[in-house]
């Protein structure tokens, strides 16, 4: 694993995670997208489906990653919440039996046990109201993602620069904030 | 999972039966030191794939029924060209139906290594997941997510995406790669092709619980090659029918605990599809060295342990990444990317060996190509009454086990037959009374 040095340009990599046709589920591609509307220098930004194996895969490479997805913690929705990749606890997702539910959460699992995550990985969660099918993501989560985006454009812009090892800049209503 | 005994019964609850594809649950009665009952229920609602084929245009249905599974939807899409060029006399030969088979070679990289690694072999080693396992051996879950990728990278190449490809059409595909395109994927199907060989010495070392049952193995038989996309249904107990003949030699029927119906022979015998199957029907057909490979680890087409299907499942990986190369090898692009065609009112069958086993699907059209009635059975379906059958017999013979050991099992049982709930309809919880 490489580790990026202080001051020397690091490769971030912003994933928006989810599944467009779901409601609020449809928010880390559009993020992603809307971020990709005024390239960051040094920053790659995808849309993922957040299946586990391939999102190992996705984040070969990079010093930084950012994640951005629609969670159901149980709190309000549009509830931003941040998560070291490396520290914190991710829920497994109880009572999702098939390899077809490894997500996030296992891809994190998975690279901790490997020893493949990338040097600095946060992971970004919005609460969100409603994951129904062919609607579109509720005001709540759309008022949060709008937030969310000037974060997550200012801290690639750092990190991409030469600051990967600085923290993430800091942002309102985050209810869990680990500094990731 | 949960445990409760008396005198004469013993109750093994498990909730959720984890590394399976979908969601269901399995009951299981034992009294008097006999089982009484072992039910695969299947609970989730029925997709309806069936019906809502109706009225669609022959060139939809390889992209709906693609839809039907996130792991073996090449399967889907091939036995549905199949079909629709059986109904409507079309041949397609040359470099589409080897592009086809290469198609279906990243297709069982994907599916097999899948099960493999990330679902079936903690399982032999005692351990929860595949998260578990990568904590004690990093170099054997890492060789084989990168089997795996190498699988789905392949899929890209020809599909145009790794998870319901978009490039397959009746007649062949929207467009043929380019040679520099598939040539390019070599060095990795070499590597891959050393990490097979590896796999399957691996496998072989597993630890393997005794038992050997009487089956009736089906599978595709083609006279040339190992079965992948055409071929006869045949078995070890004296079938032998072109595919056309299916509904003569086979029924499904719905079981009150169960939303997708079960398969059995007309006769009322069940049978079981996939690895193991194709193995026992088809070994002289398999490369050289998958062969020479069977004889050193010990492992022949007339085993019928079940638990080493993932020895099974492992040879045809290997098969796949060898004739993945041989295809490469010889890969010129066809003049054309499909054959046409014209549709007539007819009916079509099509059936092709999808990484767990035989897939059939009928079709029936009008003049204009739409659908006036389809057929899909899928290899779970196929296999459902095979896996109860496989408990009630296994279980018979390892009493003496404790509820921990047995409930894991049983779990490892089902797992043997990598069984795909979505495909079926979906799937599993575990529970086992004993009285």
């Amino acid at each position: 694993m490489r580790q990026a040095s202080p001051h020397q340009p690091a490769r971030v990599l912003v994933a928006g995670i989810g599944n467009r046709q779901r409601g609020d589920d449809a928010i880390g591609p559009l993020i992603a997208a809307v971020l990709r509307r005024r390239p960051i220098s040094g920053c790659t930004i995808i849309e993922h489906s957040g299946e586990a194996t391939a999102l190992l895969e996705a984040w070969q490479g990079f010093d930084a990653v950012f994640l951005i997805d629609a969670v159901d913690a149980g709190v309000a929705p549009g509830t931003l919440l941040r998560l070291d990749g490396h520290r914190d606890r991710l829920p497994i997702l109880a009572g999702c039996p098939s390899s077809h539910g490894w997500g996030v959460a296992e891809a994190v699992a998975l690279g901790r046990a490997l020893g493949t995550l990338p040097p600095r990985l946060t992971i970004f969660g919005i609460q969100a109201m409603r994951f129904t099918l062919g609607t579109r993501p509720s005001p709540p989560v759309r008022q949060t993602a709008r937030r969310l985006i000037d974060v997550l454009r200012h801290a690639s812009q750092i990190f991409a620069a030469g600051g990967a090892d600085l923290p993430v800049p800091q942002c309102d209503n985050v209810l869990i904030n680990s500094g990731g | 999972m949960s445990t409760t005994k008396s005198k004469k019964s013993r109750t093994i609850r498990v909730d959720t039966l984890a590394r399976v594809e979908g969601e269901g649950a399995l009951y299981v009665r034992v009294r008097n030191n006999a089982v009484a009952e072992a039910r695969l229920k299947i609970y989730e609602p029925p997709r309806f794939f069936e019906a809502f084929l109706r009225g669609r245009s022959y060139q939809e249905l390889p992209d709906i029924t693609a839809r039907i599974c996130g792991i073996c939807p090449v399967a889907y899409q091939m036995s549905a060209v199949h079909a629709i060029e059986a109904a409507f006399d079309v041949q397609v030969g040359g470099m589409l139906r080897e592009l086809r088979r290469l198609l279906y070679c990243a297709e069982w990289i994907e599916s097999h290594y899948l099960h493999i690694y990330m679902l079936h072999a903690p399982d032999f080693l005692g351990y929860d997941d595949a998260i578990a396992m990568a904590a004690d051996h990093p170099e054997v879950v890492q060789r084989g997510l990168r089997l795996k990728k190498i699988g789905n990278d392949l899929m890209t190449r020809i599909g145009g995406r790794e998870i319901h490809p978009i490039n397959v059409r009746a007649g062949g595909f929207y467009r043929a790669p380019s040679k520099k395109e598939l040539q390019a994927a070599v060095d990795d199907l070499r590597w891959g092709r050393d990490a097979a060989i590896e796999t399957v010495r691996w496998v072989a070392s597993l630890p393997f619980p005794e038992f050997v049952t009487d089956y009736e193995f089906v599978a595709l038989r083609h006279p040339d090659e190992y079965p992948f996309n055409e071929g006869r249904l045949v078995s070890n107990k004296g079938l032998d029918i072109a595919i056309e003949e299916y509904d003569r030699h086979f029924v499904e029927q719905h079981v009150e605990h169960s939303n997708a119906l079960h398969s059995q022979l007309i006769d009322g015998g069940e049978y079981m599809v996939g690895p193991l199957a194709r193995c026992a029907l088809n070994f002289d057909l398999l490369a050289p060295l998958c062969q020479e490979l069977a004889a050193e680890i010990g492992f022949t087409a007339g085993c019928s342990n079940p638990f080493r299907s993932i020895i099974a499942r492992a040879i045809e990986g290997l098969y796949a990444y060898e004739e993945a190369l041989r295809i490469i090898d010889g890969y010129e692009p066809p003049e054309t990317a499909a054959v046409e065609m014209q549709p007539q009112a007819a009916t079509g069958y099509g059936c092709t060996e999808a990484p767990r086993g035989m897939l059939l699907h009928r079709y029936s059209f009008d003049a204009h190509g739409r659908v006036l009635d389809a057929k899909i059975v899928p290899p779970t379906s196929q296999n459902q009454r095979r896996i109860e059958s496989d408990l009630r017999e296994f279980i018979t013979a390892h009493l003496h086990l404790t509820d921990q050991d047995l409930t894991w099992k049983c779990e490892q049982a089902i797992r043997n037959y990598d069984p795909c709930i979505s495909c079926a309809t979906h799937f599993l919880k575990l529970e086992i009374e004993r009285e």
